[in-house]
């Protein structure tokens, strides 16, 4: 897997965003970067709030980026007061699915979307179990079981960017829960 | 989830333990029954010969939810086992007066509600709707106000059969459509059901117990006060998802074509045969002791004729693809011979009135809008055709202790008819606020999930919809009618 950082910045959060976003463009990077509070992270606000007196922005971004934005936010931080104040690498970024159906066409469209990863992210733990009940055809009133039962769970696991890719993919399936993405990090 | 093993495991003995419990308590009845002579049944059944009938709802409330596979397979084993614990006793400490009670039961309730039933369910799943329309807020708006009408005239059973398929297919493009079908829960598989006896059991249970057929068309303005507010909440719900949802321009709605149409006629049949039974005075006759109208075996050999000729007459291929099969039947066959059997100590201490074991409820429903609450609550919760039947008794207990019920329904609607209302509008309104306070809402959250929409769990349902969505509007309900 290629390296990948968070970048905890201190600074007002409106200024450090906007001007990240236009730094990128105007060195003509649009990838390679993500701001966790946007993107269904699992951030705790108070903590940081406690641990570094005051609003810190958490930032992912790839080793090809790093340098860019570190230097971009150090020419900055006179004029706007940021601060780079924890750097770590990135060992993998996760997040926990469930699903549940009962529509064979909906656990077709599952099984292709756990059963076909992206480069650098895996499915890990995944318990899923298909459940065939003859006796359970056709339409109940007051007894309501299903002939057909998929359902099961797992952890996706991998690179930021191919984790976050996936998970607002299964986030937009019906069927399909999924936690808030975390990172585990060198300390 | 209870494992099913755990379930056989532990489900023998308390089948025992409730059968030697039974047995020794009604012993001590069978002594002080014989220092009581001449007392009203109602008078003498303690609370306790109401643990069945308990037993018996808990079960169709909670097995489905946390034992649903083993109690698809297991219900008749269980509807029987509550049955006879409270059957057994009873009839062995009241023997003949027992089984006049039990006959009573099942020639005047049981088998019309289940004739009833058969004939609705027969009819509707013979009509079929092809073809698809375009899930817009407009078009789910137009179709529940259609089902909503709709379930009056075909049970609400029938009218969620008949529509929950094109609703599915209406909003098979469609990425947030939960709460389409939540709402045509509210709508169609509960209040629509409001205008006749034929449109929910509790109020064809009542027209059995003497209310007649039209008398029901008095729950058309607190029906209207519930079904306006709710469509209107649902198109503006409806319009925001629409919306923000990316429309897709290759959706195109196809012409609906109507299939078995002429099934219609057995379902105006049924409705005559219903109306008939109710003003037709044709005398009565006795069998094995219990006093039959003719009118209602007229009524009831009718409905089985129109719901054999649907039968005879209906296509295969409608009823393959309504999934029509006899098994929703069986169900309420099962289930409801267990209710009626236990509800019998229930209906005779409430019949009781200050003078039974359940005084204590009489006293604290005084008015309407206890009993449309209390009544609504337990609906919610119970199925809502014995906890009307038990409200009712309450009703007739509290006001009118002692006297025939054919004299005292007259006197209930004549001098008492907002606690008729009331009790009518809570059993009726307030199925909808749980799965499983009315028959047709898990047929339609199981349907719904086999078309690939992911339900609200049991406690989703309620936090996320119905306590926000109908209970600000039975509060309404309650300032306009009940208060």
């Amino acid at each position: 897997m290629p390296a990948y950082h968070e970048l905890v910045i201190k600074g007002d959060r409106k200024e450090l965003r906007a001007f990240i976003e236009g730094f990128m463009i105007g060195s003509k990077k649009r990838r390679g970067y993500i701001f966790t509070e946007e993107h269904a992270f699992d951030m705790d606000r108070l903590k940081d709030l406690i641990k570094f007196h005051g609003e810190v922005t958490h930032l992912i971004c790839d080793t090809a980026n790093r340098g860019l934005i570190e230097s971009g936010i150090k020419k900055a931080s006179e004029k706007f007061d940021f601060e780079i104040v924890e750097r770590h690498r990135i060992r993998r970024a996760y997040f926990e699915f469930d699903f549940k159906t009962a529509n064979r066409k909906v656990a077709g469209t599952i099984k292709r979307l756990i059963g076909k990863m992206p480069a650098g992210v895996k499915v890990a733990d995944l318990e899923q179990d298909e459940i065939i009940d003859p006796s359970a055809r056709g339409v109940e009133l007051y007894t309501p079981t299903h002939h057909y039962n998929f359902y099961g769970k797992g952890v996706v696991e991998g690179d930021p960017f191919g984790v976050h890719h996936l998970h607002a993919k299964m986030r937009e399936h019906e069927n399909i829960n999924v936690s808030d993405m975390d990172i585990h990090v060198d300390k | 989830m209870v494992s099913q093993q755990s379930i056989a495991r532990f489900l023998p003995g308390l089948i025992l333990l409730t059968f030697i419990a039974m047995g020794m308590m009604f012993g001590d009845v069978f002594a002080e029954s014989a220092d009581h002579g001449g007392q009203a049944l109602g008078e003498l059944l303690p609370l306790w010969a109401c643990i069945p009938f308990a037993g018996i709802l808990l079960s169709i409330a909670l097995f489905p939810l946390f034992a649903g596979h083993w109690w698809h397979k297991h219900f008749p084993k269980i509807s029987a086992m509550w049955a006879l614990a409270f059957a057994i006793p009873f009839l062995f400490i009241y023997r003949g007066q027992a089984m006049h009670e039990i006959l009573h039961i099942y020639f005047l309730d049981y088998f019309p509600f289940i004739i009833l039933l058969w004939a609705l369910y027969t009819v509707s799943a013979g009509i079929l709707i092809r073809g698809t329309l375009k899930g817009t807020p407009k078009m789910n708006t137009f179709l529940l106000i259609v089902g909503t009408f709709l379930a009056s005239w075909v049970g609400t059973t029938g009218a969620s059969m008949i529509l929950i398929r094109p609703m599915l297919r209406a909003n098979a493009h469609r990425r947030r459509k939960v709460h389409v079908i939540i709402f045509f829960i509210f709508l169609v598989s509960n209040v629509g059901g409001s205008l006749t006896p034929l449109g929910d059991p509790p109020l064809f249970l009542g027209f059995l117990h003497s209310v007649p057929f039209f008398w029901t068309l008095n729950l058309a303005m607190p029906m209207i006060t519930v079904a306006i507010p709710l469509l209107l909440m649902f198109f503006l719900v409806d319009t925001f998802y629409y919306r923000r949802e990316e429309k897709t321009s290759s959706r195109e709605s196809s012409a609906l074509t109507f299939f078995g149409l002429h099934n219609l006629i057995f379902l105006a049949g049924i409705i005559g045969a219903v109306l008939m039974s109710g003003t037709w005075k044709a005398g009565s006759f006795h069998l094995f002791g219990i006093e039959l109208k003719v009118a209602f075996v007229v009524r009831d050999a009718l409905l089985i004729v129109l719901g054999l000729l649907s039968l005879r007459t209906t296509r295969k291929e409608i009823h393959q693809e309504n999934e029509f099969t006899w098994f929703p039947i069986q169900e309420v066959g099962y289930l409801f011979a267990g209710i009626f059997m236990t509800i019998i100590p229930a209906l005779a201490i409430l019949k009781a009135g200050s003078h039974g074991a359940l005084s204590g409820l009489i006293e604290v429903t005084k008015e309407p809008i206890h009993y449309f609450w209390i009544t609504g609550g337990l609906s919610s919760f119970l199925d809502n055709a014995p906890t009307y039947l038990t409200f009712f008794n309450t009703a007739l207990g509290s006001f009118f202790p002692g006297i025939p019920e054919v004299e005292a329904v007259p006197m209930l609607i004549e001098h008492k008819e907002s606690y008729l209302l009331a009790i009518s509008c809570g059993a009726v309104f307030m199925g909808a606020m749980t799965y499983i306070g009315n028959a047709p809402n898990f047929m339609v959250k199981s349907i719904a999930e086999e078309a690939g929409i992911r339900m609200p769990s049991f406690f989703g349902y309620m936090i996320k919809y119905s306590i926000p969505f109908l209970v600000p509007v039975f509060i309404l309900v309650t300032l306009i009618y009940f208060r």
